[in-house]
């Protein structure tokens, strides 16, 4: 039993109170030129622990800034994505194919540029991917532009390579919207008016994006433009943005993202 | 990498050489295959999805060698791909686990992958179940030792089975225990039992970065994270007494939010038996007792210790449609079970006698008052009862009504909390009755016949976001018919009504010749929990087939 004691004391670390917070994003000198996160999470308005999952992203947007590209998709699998009553419902009959590539979903998931580590629960380990993510170096250097003229959306994209990948790629183009107030579960209490931010509205394009040739070779370069019809999805173009993605044909894994906020034009 | 190919070298050679003639060392080889094969196809009313592999099958086989005091094994298991439910890591196939051993009345060391557990398992028990999709094996070293008789000193060291990885943490632990009756020789002869044990396991994690609960903060994290037990086993005539206590340090998880809070468990077991009856009361508090060997993998894998049910194990299916799950965060509850075998030729036991068993169970939450998130110590106890999480009471009467005829008879009621499933609502209450007719009609054909209902102030509400497939109102049906000792055909069917959803029938014919066994089934499967020993898994809609195949040799 004394050897057991012993042990104990040897063989556990033990951090005081007031020696457990580091402060984040000491690392930056380690970040690679360009480099970003993009945070695919799954949501649900029936999600007790979504919230949860919530906060420690906004925590973790505090300390990487437009680095992390955050999109939050409302699952069509998980039941508990379906709305309250009769809101409108945010499940996208896109995100079914991305959904079942990951097998059957608890939420709130999350995904780092669409690599297989799940991040699931409050999420606080997901600093740990964005940080090991951000030294690497993307394959392409991808920025956008959106302009929204009344019922339609211009997004104008460029890509270039940033090294040489033969593999064939595809851009797809999301439309996020922040402060959206609906109902939401949030632990034992149900919220109605509970703001919900970077959810996807709308894919541009497919599913798993449009074929995008960029070349080969380190310094290719590719220009697109895509003229989106809002139809009826209503938008508050202030409150929203789009994020372009450039990922392998085959894996999905994301090479190149960015996002910009939807500027209003004339009609 | 140069010890996993030597323990598979060895073990492979040994099996071939022994596989080969078994004569040549004298040595026994064993082993068993199984296959499970699903197919399913998209059903809207039910919420099955389409399985675009068409179809997934999980499938095992393990070798042991076994020559006097050496031991060697394989496994090798394929998932192409894993069964609905399962996690889609499991895919692949491969050498899952081989190890090879030496037993002694003096020692016993097993290298490679290996079992193990520590007393009642507070702080290490490692296991699978294929049922689950669950495997903590470790891999590595481990020795018992037995000095004397009545005394083992166990000690290991490794790192536990991750899919078809190994999990990054590692994991050391002793344990010794002692069989004082065995050890005093004047109370050899005495009624007196009693063991005492102690253990102690840690584990070693490279430090990573986790958000802290402060914006702009991370968290400096414990790298060696430890528990420890006491246990004793007193027994007395047809007396029993065992209890265990367990403490935990530090240990900021994914499981608890990061949150530094100690944990501890204690749990107590009295219980009689003589012939014909047995009685038995447990109690147990668990304040943040999820151990495992990675601290940012939630769900099932990488648990290094257990926490055992605290309620019966069911078997009928409405009694299993709302399973109790261990909450290893924290709740105190009761168990009390007995078991009566009444004789014949009495007034209550009739002529061939009665079993009556007697269960309940109370679960309840700890009473806490949140004082932040990740980076603090979360939660403080206020020391009262929280809510109610799970209860139950159970009364079981079997009786033969002839030679031919045997009736069970089962009440239950339960009480269930949907938050322990993360969807908070009102608590559900459950009435279940099950008859279970088994009849013998003759030497080659028996016949089982099985109602139940349950009745649930649980309710559909898709407006309110309650669309739960178990909500409501069921009945069930099902018939049996064995022939001989070789085939088997079931058909069976539960419905909801009242304020339920759903129609899901089955039909499985089996066959058996020996140790060979082939079941096909087919039909409808509601979405649900499926729980072994309070560890669960979710369970998918499905609509197809199911093929089964077991074999030992």
């Amino acid at each position: 039993m004394g050897l057991m004691g012993i042990m104990g004391m040897v063989c556990c670390d033990k951090i005081e109170n007031e020696e457990r917070l580091i402060i984040m994003g000491d690392r930056q000198d380690q970040w690679a030129e360009g480099s970003f996160a993009y945070v695919e999470k799954y949501t649900g308005p029936l999600c007790s622990n979504c919230p949860m999952a919530d906060r420690t992203i906004e925590n973790l947007h505090h300390t990487y800034g437009d680095r992390m590209i955050v999109v939050s998709v409302t699952s069509i699998t998980n039941s508990q994505g379906n709305p309250y009553g009769d809101e409108p419902s945010m499940q996208l009959e896109a995100s079914r194919v991305w959904e079942q590539r990951y097998g059957a979903l608890a939420l709130p998931t999350a995904y780092i540029n669409r690599g297989d580590k799940a991040y699931t629960s409050s999420m606080n380990d997901l600093g740990g991917g964005i940080e090991e993510t951000l030294t690497m170096e993307p394959a392409v250097k991808l920025t956008v532009e959106a302009t929204c003229n009344g019922s339609t959306v211009d997004i104008n994209t460029s890509a270039e390579l940033a090294f040489d990948y033969a593999d064939p790629m595809t851009l797809t183009l999301l439309i996020t919207e922040d402060s959206l107030a609906y109902t939401q579960c949030d632990g034992t209490n149900v919220v109605s008016d509970y703001v919900h931010n970077h959810m996807l509205r709308a894919v541009v394009t497919d599913s798993w994006g449009k074929s995008f040739g960029i070349g080969t070779t380190e310094g290719s370069r590719k220009n697109d433009h895509t003229n989106y019809d809002l139809g009826t999805l209503t938008i508050v173009p202030e409150n929203s943005h789009v994020v372009a993605l450039v990922c392998d044909a085959a894996t999905h894994r994301v090479l190149g993202c960015a996002q910009c906020d939807i500027r209003v034009g004339t009609k | 990498m140069r010890i996993k190919q030597v323990i598979v070298a060895v073990a492979a050679t040994v099996l071939a050489v022994a596989a080969n003639g078994q004569g040549i060392m004298g040595g026994h080889v064993t082993g068993n295959v199984q296959m499970d094969a699903q197919m399913s196809r998209a059903d809207s009313t039910i919420g099955a999805m389409d399985v675009p592999e068409k179809l997934l099958m999980n499938a095992r086989a393990d070798i042991l060698y076994t020559n006097g005091d050496f031991s060697a094994g394989l496994r090798f298991e394929a998932y192409q791909n894993p069964l609905l439910g399962f996690d889609p890591q499991w895919q692949g196939q491969g050498l899952a686990h081989y190890f090879v051993g030496y037993n002694s009345k003096l020692l016993s060391v097993t290298l490679g992958h290996f079992y193990e557990q520590f007393g009642s398992g507070l702080i290490l028990r490692t296991y699978e179940d294929r049922y689950l999709g669950l495997d903590n094996a470790l891999f590595g070293i481990n020795v018992a030792l037995r000095p004397v008789e009545g005394v083992t000193i166990k000690a290991l060291a490794g790192k536990q089975r991750y899919y078809w990885e190994l999990g990054d943490g590692l994991v050391r632990g002793i344990d010794a225990e002692a069989n004082i009756v065995q050890l005093v020789p004047s109370l050899r002869d005495s009624k007196l039992r009693a063991i005492v044990g102690a253990g102690f396991v840690s584990k070693y994690e490279d430090e990573e970065i986790i958000g802290s609960s402060t914006p702009g903060y991370r968290l400096k994290l414990p790298l060696n994270s430890g528990a420890a037990s006491v246990r004793a086993e007193l027994g007395w005539g047809g007396w029993s007494l065992q209890g265990e206590y367990a403490r935990k340090g530090q240990d900021p998880t994914v499981m608890n939010g990061f949150t530094y809070k100690e944990g501890q468990v204690m749990t107590a077991t009295l219980g009689y038996s003589q012939r014909g009856f047995s009685a038995s009361l447990q109690g147990r508090r668990v304040e943040n007792m999820s151990f495992k060997s990675m601290r940012t993998v939630a769900g099932q894998q990488l648990y290094i210790n257990y926490l055992p049910a605290i309620t019966r194990q069911h078997t009928y299916a409405f009694m299993t449609i709302y399973p109790y799950a261990t909450n290893d965060m924290g709740e105190q509850g009761l168990q009390g079970d007995v078991m009566w075998k009444v004789k014949k030729d009495t007034w209550l036991g009739g002529k061939y006698g009665m079993d009556i068993h007697v269960n309940s169970a109370i679960v309840c939450g700890l009473d806490t008052t949140s004082i932040g998130g990740a980076g603090t110590d979360g939660y403080r106890v206020n020391g009262g009862f929280g809510p109610l999480l799970f209860g139950e009471a159970t009364v079981e009467l079997a009786r033969k009504l002839s030679k031919e005829v045997k009736l069970t008879l089962v009440y239950s009621y339960q009480a269930f909390n949907p938050a322990v499933e993360g969807e908070p609502s009102d608590l559900f209450h459950n009435n279940i009755v099950v008859a279970d007719v088994a009849w013998k009609v003759s030497k080659k054909h028996s016949l089982r016949f099985e109602a139940e209902w349950m009745g649930s102030d649980s309710h559909r509400d898709v407006a309110a976001g309650h669309t739960d497939p178990r909500l409501g109102d069921w009945v069930m049906g099902l018939v049996e018919w064995n022939i001989g000792s070789k085939w088997f055909v079931s058909v069976s069917d539960q419905l909801a009504y009242n304020d339920g959803k759903g129609n899901y029938y089955n039909v499985s014919v089996g066959y058996t010749s020996g140790a060979t066994r082939l079941q096909a089934g087919y039909g409808k499967q509601r979405r649900g929990m499926l729980c072994i020993g309070g560890v669960c898994r979710e369970v998918p809609a499905s609509n197809g087939l199911t093929l089964s195949l077991t074999t030992s040799f």
